[in-house]
């Protein structure tokens, strides 16, 4: 009898696969959907991959269902509310998960072993014990690319008890690349004149296409289809080599950093253009124009200079020009070789810079004369890491739907209510690492900071933090830099600030002992005429302790882990953000502007079946990369932010813990908003209900999992009353009236979808029940668009039909 | 008529004083980083040349009125100056006093006398400080034009121009007259500018590059702080890449990606040892900064050079221009390139002359106002041109690198017509 059980999983080929070995039916048979359970199948399981580079190690997992909540309470609640314990619903697990990205430095490779570990990836996953406790470590296996998977493997063995499993370097790019253009919508977009634009790629018409990865060195593929490409060309000038030399040249410490400087840089002061040496005329013959570079580094040949007497921003630009637009011309001669259109970049060297997208687009579009466009990944970092994770045989994913992946964008993502060992700070993921240059800019570009520390971790000598205080608020931004050179940057203001006191913080200081000392730092600012100071502490990796996201953003009270460090609160009130006026103007470190989020996957979205052309429904239809429209939906849902903040805290007993998670939920949906004000594009392409989905994350984030609970209780309560009196008056009406004031009530209760101002102000004068009626006031005929007899007449004939 | 008469009254002229050479035609092409001059030196070396150009005078004269040959033996010789020091250049025409011939010969106006024939950026640049300086006028040529011509003349005119150099071994190629083209021009100056040439003043501009000679020079004197090209050159001999460029192997471990066909030595990233070295530039031997330099651009050139040549389905590659200037390592790894990308279907040659293209070909110019034909009869290799390399390890000199190809000049005739 038990293999029964076993069909309704695989009825549907897009559902990830399960191992249903062991399946049982549980409980009655004579239900008619019966409980299955899978005893072999962990919730989850998680499964990790590597793309091991030569500058960057790159990793993706997969974590099956929520990640475990902090504690099984709050499980045991979301369950009950969302009903999976109900009897009437199927209780095998929700098979969806999460793909997460985080990257990492390869030589400082340890601290991606220290996380793997703490996550306890290589076991697969937290609960994996539970299952598979009889299996042990040596068995494990990580699938990896990269050189790194080749130089590393004994390294992974002998620290985590893992064999490093090869995985063929350009099939991974190539799957990864096919995986994100198939699966994910408006995964690829133009970059022109700095104005992106997300292109959907009919999967249909996806091959032949030109991967370029612009990796440390560069790699051409021609890629016919899954699984089939050819790599035809590469070039060694690529990414390792403007890091390389850039390096040499400027003292840059770090890629970021010297990507950051090509923004404030000028190019002509060291390259030869074409008025150059035609004193200031255009070849127009051969369609050169004056600003044209004829000799990348050529004027410095002619000038007397030193390497000492160059600008590092003007060297930084001109290496960033030179080398991207010699990858796009190679790239674009290749595609033209093999009649390809579309070429696709990817790779760490890429990461999102509007300048070096700009270049490759123009160089591009340059030799092509406009038939062939550049198109770049918003994942173009994790292109190898993604193959890697497609190459395990069980996860299923290959061929997943577009509307099974959503993507979110939590704050503390990929530590969402997970135990985290190590530095309490250093640990916060890849996204963070933005906003180092952002305060800094923030700073240098006059803004009123009022004081800022910084956060060094001494166990990898790395800046892992950020404290600035603007007027009475308070941010905590943290990033991971390598070594100290950013304080070199900090030259530029140090004049105007004073800096340089250290405290130094025993290594087996508790959050609460720093927290102290921080408190300590703030009563000392008062008296001290310091308008910046570096806080160094030390964290012993070992006795740093079991923190979590959550229990860490708590006790740091309004302290807030947001991913940008915003322009100072326009105003004093939750969420009230002024629209930051820095747009345009000042160069900004636009390595930030892309954010990767995480990858949920959901099998149970599935596309609507009677939809004629599912792939180009699109159900979001107000699109926020329309200026004008996101500008609106800002000023609502920042509006509608303090009510909204009450209602989830009021949700949660309104207990001080939950004040201050809403205070924090507040300041991070703020940032979220701002940060979307600031670059549109931020986190790909964008609808409301996108935007919506963002805010409801957010709220989950923080731990409110219904922000209008007890509004639902009571509402609830309040209908339920009333029901009888209702169901009495719809039951006397005729059949003809009955379907309308059905249809009215249906209409009514809409209005309340998505929160409309015009509804919230409703909704604060009356009970649920008032509302109602003035909605249903508000619904009656005539409609604007109204098929209300056709639809009568069809349900009433065949009704009739029906009886006879 | 004028000129005509010019050149066999100097000729004469100089013939009784028993000067050796008469400058007579002069070209300049001025770039971002050299002046490379061509001048045509006519010689009074017995009867035997003065009846060539009786007789040649008898055969050229025809019956037109208007044509009036005579045919000039002599010799073209090549120079080259840093445009930086411009003044060198002057003073080089000055004391060989070619501005002033044209005064001297009778009849002819000043202002048809006082022109150069001039290519390159420079050509526009400098107009004014040679008109100040020496009264000169430069009459600008195309700089294409002028590539092309030159191209064209030295691969027809002059046997053993062109020549393959792999692994150390230079071939000299003969390049049949009649199958010339279509080929494709890679002349790398300052930048690099790639021309598709399918016959006497027909081509294209097909490509280029930025990262070009140049970029080799000033981000080599950045890095190394080197004087000059040549010094900078000299130190790429000796240099070693592997210490600071990220090769296959630092990535596999030691191991080939055989599957791709890169062996562990290929260059996966130029530089990018630089990258997880905690080295400041001054812990890198210049030697080997100056070779990894010379790799990737050279690297660099070849590819795209040959990418543009499947592109046309050009077998033929001549590679010229001022960066090259005969350097082995240099050659080497553009043929590499190139032979690599293609799996040796295309070749990469080079050029005897091949800083002097555009200086040639504004020289070939006068044809419209002055001669009718240059025939090249052999190349005169005047100085010691192999200077032996490996003296005394003394690799650093610049003039035991100094170009061979300044000094070998072009005998030839030269066929005036009016």
């Amino acid at each position: 009898m038990a293999p029964i059980g076993g069909n309704p999983i695989h009825r549907s080929s897009s559902r990830p696969q399960l191992d249903v070995s062991g399946a049982a039916i549980q409980g009655n048979f004579e239900e008619r959907d019966p409980t299955i359970l899978l005893p072999n199948q962990s919730d989850d399981i998680s499964h990790l991959a590597l793309d091991i580079g030569g500058s960057l190690i790159k990793l993706v997992y997969f974590s099956r269902h929520e990640d475990r909540p902090v504690n099984d309470r709050i499980k045991k609640t979301i369950k009950e509310r969302l009903g999976i314990s109900n009897g009437n619903r199927r209780s095998y697990p929700v098979l969806g998960g999460r793909l997460h990205f985080v990257k990492f430095e390869t030589n400082k490779i340890n601290q991606c072993l220290d996380f793997i570990s703490s996550k306890q990836l290589h076991c697969g996953g937290m609960d994996a014990h539970l299952w598979h406790s009889g299996v042990s470590n040596e068995n494990a296996v990580i699938k990896a690319t990269g050189g790194g998977a080749y130089k590393y493997a004994d390294l992974f063995k002998e620290r985590l008890g893992v064999s490093i499993e090869k995985e063929d370097e350009m099939n991974c790019l190539v799957a990864g690349a096919n995986f994100l253009l198939k699966a994910i919508r408006h995964e690829a977009f133009t970059h022109m004149e700095g104005h992106k634009a997300f292109v959907q790629i009919d999967q249909n018409d996806l091959f032949p296409y030109l991967l370029v990865n612009v990796g440390s060195g560069v790699s051409i593929i021609k890629v016919d289809g899954d699984g089939k490409f050819e790599r035809v060309s590469g070039t060694n000038v690529g990414g390792g080599t403007y890091w390389g030399l850039g390096k040499l040249l400027t003292k840059c410490n770090s890629f970021d950093e010297l990507l950051e400087l090509s923004q404030r840089g000028d190019n002509r002061t060291i390259d030869m253009l074409v008025g150059d040496i035609y004193g200031g005329m255009d070849y127009s013959k051969i369609g050169l124009s004056a600003s044209t570079i004829a000799s990348s580094f050529g004027k410095a040949i002619s000038d007397n200079k030193d390497l000492e007497d160059y600008r590092p921003e003007d060297i930084s630009l001109s290496l960033l020009r030179m080398i991207s637009y010699n990858i796009g011309q190679i790239s674009y001669l290749n595609a033209l070789r093999f009649g390809l259109k579309r070429i696709f970049f990817g790779g760490f060297f890429i990461r999102g810079h509007a300048y070096t997208m700009d270049t490759i687009s123009f160089a591009v579009q340059f030799w092509s004369k406009g038939t062939s466009q550049a198109m770049f990944l918003r994942h173009e970092g994790f292109l190898g890491a993604l193959g890697a994770f497609m190459s395990y045989e069980k996860h299923g994913l290959d061929d997943l739907m577009v509307h099974q992946l959503v993507e979110r964008f939590p704050m503390g993502a990929p530590y969402i209510g997970g135990n985290v060992h190590g530095p309490p700070l250093g640990d916060l993921n890849e996204k963070a690492s933005v906003c180092c240059m952002k305060s800094d800019l923030l700073i240098r570009n006059g803004l009123p900071a009022s004081a800022m520390f910084f956060v060094i971790d001494l166990s990898s000598l790395s800046v892992t933090g950020c404290l600035v205080f603007l007027d009475v608020s308070l941010w905590l931004v943290t990033w991971k830099t390598t070594n100290f050179s950013l304080f070199r940057n900090l030259d530029g203001f140090g004049s105007k600030h004073a800096y340089g006191i250290f405290f130094l913080f025993s290594s087996f200081s508790t959050v609460f002992l720093q927290q102290y000392y921080f408190l300590f730092f703030l009563e000392q600012m008062k008296t001290w005429d310091l308008k910046l100071m570096f806080m160094v502490y030390c964290t012993c990796v070992g006795f740093g302790g079991y923190i979590s996201w959550m229990e860490k953003f708590i006790l740091k009270g309004t302290e807030i882990t947001a991913p940008v460090p915003m322009a100072p609160p326009g105003t004093t009130g939750l969420g009230g953000f002024e629209v930051p006026s820095s747009r345009g103007g000042i160069l900004r470190p636009d390595a930030s502007k892309l954010n990767v989020g995480v990858l949920h996957l959901v099998p149970t979205l599935e596309v609507f079946p009677l939809l004629a052309d599912p792939k180009m429904y699109e159900p979001n239809t107000i699109d926020l990369s329309n200026p004008g429209e996101l500008e609106y939906w800002f000023t609502v849902l920042s509006g509608h932010l303090p009510d909204l903040v009450d209602k989830a805290v009021a949700s949660e007993g309104g207990t001080d813990d939950a004040k201050r998670r809403g205070d924090a939920f507040a300041r991070a949906f703020s940032a979220h908003l701002a940060r979307l004000m600031e670059e549109p594009a931020a986190y790909g392409k964008l609808g409301l209900a996108n935007l919506l989905e963002l805010r409801e994350e957010c709220l989950r984030e923080f731990h409110f999992f219904d922000a209008y609970r007890s509004i639902k209780q009571r509402e609830n309560e309040a209908s339920l009353a009333v029901l009888p009196d209702l169901l009495m008056e719809i039951d006397s009406m005729d059949e003809e009236t009955r379907l309308l004031k059905l249809v009215e009530g249906v209409l009514a209760a809409n209005i309340f979808d998505w929160g409309s101002r015009a509804c919230v102000d409703l909704y604060h004068k009356g009970t649920i029940i008032e509302i109602y009626r003035m909605s249903r006031n508000k619904m009656q005929r005539p409609w604007q668009a109204s098929i209300m007899k056709t639809f009568l007449q069809k349900l009433l004939k065949i009704d009739i039909e029906d009886i006879q | 008529m004028d000129r005509n008469g010019v050149t066999e009254g100097e000729l004469e002229g100089r013939g009784m004083n028993k000067c050796v050479e008469q400058v007579s035609h002069l070209a300049l092409d001025i770039g971002g980083s050299l002046v490379k001059m061509v001048y045509f030196c006519g010689e009074n070396s017995g009867s035997e040349h003065q009846q060539g150009i009786l007789s040649s005078k008898e055969s050229c004269g025809l019956s037109n009125g208007n044509t009036n040959c005579s045919v000039l033996r002599g010799k073209l010789h090549f120079r080259k100056f840093e445009t930086s020091k411009i003044n060198e250049c002057l003073e080089f025409m000055s004391s060989k006093q070619f501005h002033r011939n044209g005064e001297d010969c009778h009849g002819a106006s000043v202002s048809e006398k006082n022109i150069i024939k001039a290519t390159g950026g420079g050509a526009f640049k400098f107009a004014d400080l040679f008109k100040e300086k020496l009264g000169m006028t430069l009459d600008k040529v195309d700089e294409m034009n002028s590539l092309v011509a030159g191209a064209n003349f030295l691969l027809k005119a002059a046997s053993l121009e062109a020549y393959t150099y792999m692994d150390g071994q230079k071939e000299y190629v003969q390049i049949d007259q009649n199958d010339l083209y279509p080929y494709l021009l890679v002349n790398i100056g300052s930048g690099v500018s790639m021309i598709k040439v399918d016959g006497d003043g027909k081509f294209e501009r097909v490509s280029g590059t930025s990262v070009g000679g140049g970029t080799f020079w000033g981000l080599g004197k950045l890095l190394t702080k080197c004087k000059s090209f040549d010094e900078l050159l000299g130190l790429s001999y000796s240099g070693n890449n592997r210490v600071i460029d990220m090769l296959v192997g630092d990535i596999y471990g030691g191991m080939d990606y055989s599957k791709i066909g890169l062996s562990s030595t290929a260059i996966a990233s130029s530089f990018g040892k630089a990258v997880s070295e905690d080295k400041d530039l001054e812990e890198y031997k210049p030697e080997d900064v100056a070779r990894s330099l010379l790799r990737m651009i050279s690297n660099n050139i070849g590819q795209i050079a040959y990418l543009n040549a499947l592109r046309f389905g050009l077998k033929r590659i001549f590679f010229g221009g001022f960066f090259i200037r005969g350097h082995a390592y240099t050659m080497d790894t553009i043929s590499v390139g190139v032979n690599f990308w293609s799996n040796g279907e295309a070749k990469a040659m080079f050029l005897r002359h091949e800083g002097f293209l555009g200086a040639l070909g504004a020289f070939m110019s006068h044809r419209k106002d002055g001669f009718a034909d240059l025939k090249a009869h052999h190349l005169v290799e005047q100085v010691p041109t192999k200077p032996s390399r490996n003296a005394g390890g003394c690799l650093n000199n610049s003039s035991v690198l100094k170009d061979v190809n300044e000094n070998i000049s072009i005998e030839c005739t030269m066929q005036l017509s009016n």
